[in-house]
């Protein structure tokens, strides 16, 4: 009897993984945005189209395009950083290059290991916030 | 008397527990816990990482050949019948499929410990008992450093901690058992970086590590099973950018082998697996071999 218990409070303290995969992880965790937009703004209600033209990865530098539907008057410039939520750290700053009114190329996007990660967009103006928004990503 | 000498080589060997991100968790001392003067341990620990669990319990499988090989020296010297103080120095080596490796200093820790509970009679029950106060030194770089462009380049934690613990010793004939247990507290530290979009305050918390384990002996050979559980606060970021993180959780399931080369040194092999036992949350999972030798001098 006392072997029987031992034997099932070693079963009951086994692991029980539960995988997910990475597809599975965007689909529950990627925000509805409208029409053909990857998110939106919350504040202004501009659309986000986001491009990767390399990545995501956590192999080499990533370059992402965003591409701002909406008023462009509310908003004479952009910052990011990335966000690792979980372990609550970032990473190496990126590059921003404004490609046109609406359009920004962000380059050296680093992320330092695999997992949940976040680019953390901020729209500003005169140097006042006026919006953020997050991209949510699973980084391979 | 061999039995005794072989759990205390099994609990000298210190343990430590990877945190979820990057950097070792927290470690407990290699203590002196037999009638030694001093003692010096060498382990070399091969790990790889097998899976992230994502802080709502989900689990991912990790493909990038995520390595650290570890060579962590330890030192322990008695200072008085009751006091003792010691170091523990790891080197380095991370590697991954992702970015190209890195090498180097670890974060060092040094400790005072106390043989608070002295086995000066035989008794039944009663176990052996040294308390100890460790302090771990940021001496390697982490991922609130700039510098660090992949995960190789984060060898450390990046916070002062200072952690306090007990750990209890006892044998019977052929068996023997141990228990440790520690809490420490990380400390906050400031970060300035285009990283973090300006200035921002990483705020770590309180931490928490327990071992329970068993070990069955026969002449010079022991072998034991050990099992852990390490618990981190979440790291909270407030400034420029903020982040509430996320709490950790992970369980670490040891087999063990010792061989007692003579009274004064023996050498131990031991792997862990973090992914067998419990609900880890929040952490990278880990399947390591220790490989140890320890050179004692008795008083």
């Amino acid at each position: 009897m006392k072997k029987l218990f031992l034997v099932l409070l070693l079963a009951t303290a086994c692991a029980r993984p539960d995988y997910i995969t990475r597809e599975e992880w965007l689909r529950e965790n990627t925000p509805p945005a409208s029409g053909s937009c990857t998110l939106n703004f919350p504040q202004t209600q501009l659309c986000v189209k986001a491009e990767w033209l390399t990545g995501p990865n956590s192999s080499e530098a990533n370059v992402l395009v965003i591409t701002l539907d909406g008023d462009s008057s509310v908003y004479d410039e952009m910052s990011a950083l990335l966000w690792m939520p979980s372990m609550g750290h970032g990473s190496a700053p990126v590059q921003i290059t404004r490609l046109s009114a609406t359009q920004f190329k962000i380059s050296n996007v680093y992320f330092i290991m695999p997992g949940d990660w976040e680019v953390r967009l901020t729209l500003k103006r005169s140097g006042q916030t006026v919006d953020q928004a997050a991209l949510g990503l699973m980084v391979p | 008397m061999k039995t005794l000498i072989l759990v205390v080589t099994l609990l000298n060997v210190s343990v430590s527990w990877a945190a979820s991100c990057c950097g070792g968790g927290f470690s407990v001392p290699a203590l002196i816990l037999g009638d030694d003067k001093a003692q010096v341990t060498g382990t070399y620990s091969y790990s790889q990482v097998s899976e992230d669990v994502l802080q709502n319990g989900k689990w991912l499988r990790r493909s990038d050949n995520n390595l650290t090989q570890t060579l962590k020296l330890e030192g322990a010297l008695l200072l008085s019948e009751e006091w003792q103080s010691g170091f523990t120095l790891p080197v380095i080596t991370k590697s991954a499929d992702t970015s190209s490796s890195s090498s180097g200093l670890g974060d060092i820790s040094l400790y005072a410990g106390h043989e608070t509970f002295p086995e000066k009679s035989y008794s039944p029950w009663k176990p052996k008992g040294v308390t100890f106060l460790q302090l771990t030194v940021p001496t390697s770089p982490s991922v609130y450093d700039g510098s660090a462009l992949t995960a190789n380049e984060s060898r450390g934690r990046g916070f002062y901690s200072l952690g306090a613990g007990l750990a209890l010793l006892k044998a019977w004939r052929v068996w023997d058992a141990n228990f440790t247990a520690e809490v420490h507290r990380s400390f906050s530290r400031d970060v300035s970086s285009a990283a973090y979009g300006g200035d921002v305050e990483v705020q770590p918390g309180w931490g928490t590590s327990q071992t329970f384990g068993i070990g069955w002996n026969r002449g010079d050979y022991r072998c034991g099973a050990a099992l852990s559980h390490l618990f981190e606060e979440a790291i909270r970021i407030r400034g420029a950018t903020s982040s509430d993180g996320a709490d950790q959780r992970n369980f670490t399931f040891t087999v063990s082998g010792s061989y007692m080369v003579n009274l004064e040194s023996a050498v131990t092999l031991s792997y862990n697996d973090q992914s067998l036992i419990g609900n880890p949350v929040n952490s990278s999972l880990s399947k390591t071999w220790n490989l140890s030798y320890q050179q004692r001098w008795p008083r």
